[in-house]
């Protein structure tokens, strides 16, 4: 990206988080404690600043992307997998975005979403206004090649969380510092 | 396949080259090589990720990656091994990958096993997902996707935690569904054409 190196980088990491060094970020950038960057991971600030919340695990080719002027708040414990965009304005908390799925700046993320491998995620009324954003509902899940949406009746819900703190814990022992 | 084949060249240098024959872009992203084992006669290309650093919790040496011979690993193409609790504890499980296997450009592998023969075409996911649910809000988990000799993936597939791809079948979809068989005399044809594309690429100085 030819705009990236008149960005001035400001990055500000609580001391547990880990960040790869192949990792590509930019702009001004927040990570909350316990978050894992992967190699060749992209945190993108290009307008506003991105701010990031714990536990959060950016995977390998991942880019997170903030065009917007205005703050780009994640919540915690966020699961970006590999291959993943996302541009959303916000996202909340406990997130899978599996792998190659995509989130426009149109869509506003709220908690426990799931956005299915290949997916694409944009808001349904396509004559939306630029600037305005569709909230996607808690519990929302995109899934197949047509990127349908459906609600998780959140059954294991205890049992997923508990197996991602435990990747979480395990990725930050494994992983070379 | 034929003898008339053109070349598949790169710059001199931007391949690293082994001793048994394993041709590896420099700028390929090998994390934990000590984890790899590559059989011989196979090609990572350039952008492609292999991450050896993600081994078991035990102490020692685990091998993370292993792969065969005339393997090719496509650009831009991240192999990572599946991980799932086990006994109250998460581990990351070995990738096996036999002889004769193409990965095509920009595929995501986190399969645990794929057998000899096997082609995956561009863009695929082959995906064991740790975490998050499958699309009926079920979680299936525990088990890895499995690839059995001789299938064909199509390009832009995705294929969901915990399937078990049959010999001698053709994938395509998300999700992933069998869309036809292969012929008896695929074996011979794969093999051939895997050594064919080690034999064409070589390296050129350029002028």
């Amino acid at each position: 990206m030819s705009r990236g190196s008149s960005i001035s980088t400001k990055i500000t990491a609580h001391s547990t988080a880990l960040i790869a060094q192949d990792s590509d970020l930019r702009g001004d950038i927040t990570l909350g404690p316990g978050c894992i960057v992967h190699p060749k991971a992209a945190i993108l600030a290009l307008g506003g600043p991105i701010v990031i919340g714990a536990d959060c695990v950016v995977e390998e080719t991942a880019v997170i992307v903030n065009r917007g002027n205005t703050v780009m708040r994640i919540g915690k414990e966020n699961h970006f997998m590999i291959g993943c965009r996302v541009e959303s304005p916000s996202v909340g908390d406990h997130n899978a975005f599996q792998p190659r799925s995509r989130a426009s700046s149109a869509v506003a993320i709220s908690s426990h979403c799931t956005l299915g491998a290949g997916t694409i995620l944009l808001a349904l009324d396509p004559t939306l206004p630029p600037g305005q954003v569709e909230t996607i509902p808690p519990y929302t899940v995109v899934y197949g090649a047509e990127s349908e949406r459906r609600i998780w009746d959140a059954s294991c819900e205890a049992t997923e969380m508990g197996l991602r703190a435990n990747q979480v814990s395990y990725l930050r022992e494994v992983l070379p510092k | 396949m034929g003898a008339f084949d053109p070349l598949i060249t790169y710059e001199k240098g931007t391949y690293i080259e082994t001793d048994t024959g394993n041709k590896v872009s420099r700028k390929a992203v090998v994390t934990g090589a000590q984890n790899i084992i590559l059989g011989g006669k196979s090609v990572i290309q350039t952008g492609a990720i292999l991450r050896g650093d993600l081994q078991r919790a035990q102490a020692g040496h685990h091998v993370v990656i292993s792969m065969g011979r005339y393997c090719l690993v496509g650009e831009g193409t991240v192999i990572r091994p599946p991980g799932k609790m086990y006994k109250g504890a998460f581990t990351f499980y070995p990738v096996k990958i036999s002889d004769f296997v193409h990965i095509g450009p920009n595929c995501i592998v986190e399969a645990a096993q794929i057998g000899g023969g096997v082609e995956i075409g561009e863009g695929s996911i082959i995906f064991s997902s740790v975490s998050g649910s499958s699309a009926k809000g079920v979680m299936i988990r525990g088990k890895f996707v499995i690839i059995k000799d001789l299938a064909v993936i199509r390009p832009g597939t995705v294929i969901p935690e915990a399937t078990v791809v049959p010999s001698m079948s053709i994938w395509e979809g998300n999700p992933g569904r069998i869309v036809g068989t292969l012929p008896e005399t695929y074996q011979d044809t794969v093999e051939a054409r895997c050594k064919s594309i080690y034999q064409r690429f070589r390296a050129v100085t350029s002028t």
